[in-house]
């Protein structure tokens, strides 16, 4: 049979099996087991065994756990409201100001945290109410915090990146290298679309009133909201970056820090170890999900390989003629598509074992299309109609906010994140600057 | 029934305790690998068997987790059409997500018990300096297949004992 065709079936078969609502990890699994079954016969089972055993040991892998841990924890710190208040003294008497630091601390979340959900759910639930009374635009609220907390996917450590690398052969260290100057070049397109926009239309995010300014006093004072967040930074991102230590040990030694935050400000064991397994049972909830479903893409991308797809998708453009850019724009669009209906993982599963190997084919840089990619599941996770974050907010927001203002909301944002991806494209430098000149 | 229904509770239950008390496997790799870290930068004697040990830990946090992700309907699966589904429309893919479970599980059950058992029976070690049995890592795969299969067969009969109670009323 035509491998084509074969390809083809299988994208079928999994497009009825998701509308079966079948989880993601046993479509992946049955479709793989499947056609490897159809077509190489039962002999060929006998790799799925060996092949989990390496996924279900790995090291890198094991850091996803601890990244997840680290979120859940912090979550439940209160650092959140911390640096909350540190922002509304600083930043409270600039137009927009609010808004600003929301997108900052959404940038210091990420740093800490390897998942998107826990600047979200924290900032919908500390500054959106804040900067709801204190006038702002519904629109500009929403917008910043949805933005702001998909920076989470970027800015390192990530999760999505973890699973990424790993599927794809990358350097994880690399990888959460080349998320940092696009992560920070996105924060700061965010920060100054909204102080533009407060300049030119004050209404829209008001200054907060003269009498209820902090003076310089408390300004300062405040700053020490932020030394538990910065030695968690340090802690994580300084030994991995200085090669002190792999990603997943420092992924631990984080853990272990974002548990004596939890201590110190809890001020007793017995909350603190209430906080602790509950997360802990969160953590193995989440990574378990996660791992299952990377299990059930082995079978599917030894299929994939077996039938030398890339290649023969490579050989299929050149017989076209058609230029490796247009194939690369068209990658894109599948990528925002494919968002609106999915989560970043299955979309990982399905198109990585047939895209990388392609793009690599076709001269481009791997890392480099691993961050577009990235950008692409941080547009994913805000697009209507199905973005993750427009039903969180649906459930934070006063209940006259429809759903379409929050649809409204969010377009500015994907559009800051669209001239991203731009600029990622045409220089790649921003990406790839930073990883070749840390050496690890 | 009554039958059916305790059975469909002892499942539970066992997917239950063996889930949440394997989640705290986290604390056993975490302690391990700040271990490593500080016997290697402060005492500058990196181990042989942490990182192969936190590997088989991790091995059975996962493997044993599985079952109960399920039983908190935790495996993300894409639910939107779903959702529109006629109540036979729903009963329908429900039972055809079992068979699928089940298909799939029982395939990695085999498979991974032959592969488990073959490390049994002629003693196999790893390939390290340190060189733990390769036997208790390798029964995590069929282990954590049957807890799979257990919740696959009680989610199966929870949809239809609801349907039959539907339909008497």
């Amino acid at each position: 049979m035509n491998p084509g065709i074969i390809v083809a079936l299988m994208f079928l078969a999994v497009i009825v099996l998701f509308i079966l609502r079948t989880p993601v990890a046993f479509t992946l699994g049955v479709v793989g087991i499947g056609f490897l079954l159809m077509l190489n016969g039962p002999r060929f089972l006998l790799m799925l065994p060996p092949a989990i055993l390496e996924t279900m040991t790995s090291i890198i892998l094991l850091a996803i756990p601890l990244f997840i841990f680290i979120g859940c924890m912090l979550e439940k710190s209160g650092i959140a409201d911390e640096i909350f208040e540190m922002i509304y003294k600083w930043l409270g008497p600039v137009p927009g100001g609010l808004a600003i630091g929301t997108v900052f601390i959404c940038v210091v979340f990420a740093a800490m945290v390897g998942v998107v959900g826990a600047a979200t759910v924290t900032m919908g639930l500390i500054a959106l109410p804040a900067m709801l009374k204190r006038n702002y635009k519904s629109t500009l609220a929403i917008g910043c915090i949805s933005g702001g907390g998909a920076l989470g996917f970027l800015i390192p450590p990530s999760v999505t990146m973890i699973v990424y690398a790993s599927l794809s052969n990358l350097s994880i260290g690399k990888m959460f290298l080349a998320g940092v100057i696009p992560g920070f070049l996105l924060a700061g397109l965010f920060m100054s679309y909204i102080l533009i926009r407060s300049l030119i239309d004050p209404t829209l995010a008001p200054p907060i009133p003269v009498e209820e300014r902090a003076t310089w006093a408390e300004k300062f004072a405040s700053i020490k909201n932020l030394a538990m967040p910065f030695v968690l930074i340090f802690s994580i991102m300084g030994t991995i970056f200085s090669g002190l230590a792999t990603p997943t040990e420092a992924a631990a030694v984080g853990a272990f820090v974002s548990m004596g935050i939890v201590l110190i400000r809890e001020r007793s064991g017995k909350k603190t170890l209430k906080v602790v397994t509950d997360a802990a049972e969160k953590t193995a909830l989440l990574t378990s999900m996660v791992l299952w479903i990377i299990i059930g893409c082995l079978a599917f991308s030894a299929v994939v390989n077996t039938l030398g797809l890339p290649l023969m998708l490579k050989d299929f453009i050149d017989s076209l003629g058609i230029n490796r850019w247009v194939v690369l724009i068209a990658m894109q669009l599948s990528f925002f598509l494919l968002g609106m209906v999915m989560d970043d993982l299955p979309i990982i599963m399905i198109t990585v074992p047939i895209y990388v190997p392609l793009v690599t084919l076709l001269g481009f840089d791997p890392l480099w299309f691993g961050i577009l990619f990235i950008v692409n599941m941080q547009m994913a996770y805000l697009t209507p109609p199905f973005g993750f974050v427009l039903f969180y907010m649906k459930g934070v927001v006063p209940p006259h906010i429809t759903m379409g203002d929050i649809y409204r909301s969010v377009w500015p944002f994907i559009g800051l994140q669209a001239l991203c991806l731009l600029i990622i494209i045409f220089f790649p430098q921003v990406v790839l600057w930073l990883p070749s000149v840390v050496g690890m | 029934m009554q039958a059916l229904k305790k059975l469909i509770n002892i499942i539970e239950k066992i997917n239950l305790k063996v889930g949440k008390a394997s989640s705290y496997l986290i604390f056993v790799f975490m302690t391990l690998m700040v271990y490593e870290v500080i016997s290697r930068y402060f005492f500058q004697s990196p181990t042989i068997w942490v990182h192969e040990i936190c590997g088989q830990i991790f091995a059975a946090y996962v493997a044993l987790t599985g079952g109960w992700v399920l039983l908190e309907k935790g495996h993300v699966a894409v639910d939107i059409i779903y959702q529109r589904f006629p109540k036979s429309g729903k009963l329908f893919a429900n039972i055809v997500v079992s068979l699928i479970g089940f298909f799939m599980f029982t395939i990695l059950f085999w498979q991974g018990y032959k592969f488990a058992w073959h490390a049994v029976t002629t003693n196999q070690h790893s390939h390290t300096i340190f060189g733990p049995p390769m036997w208790p890592v390798k029964m995590m795969i069929p282990a954590g297949a049957l807890l799979f299969l257990l919740q696959i067969a009680a989610d199966l009969a929870k949809t239809i004992v609801k349907h039959q109670e539907r339909s008497v009323r």
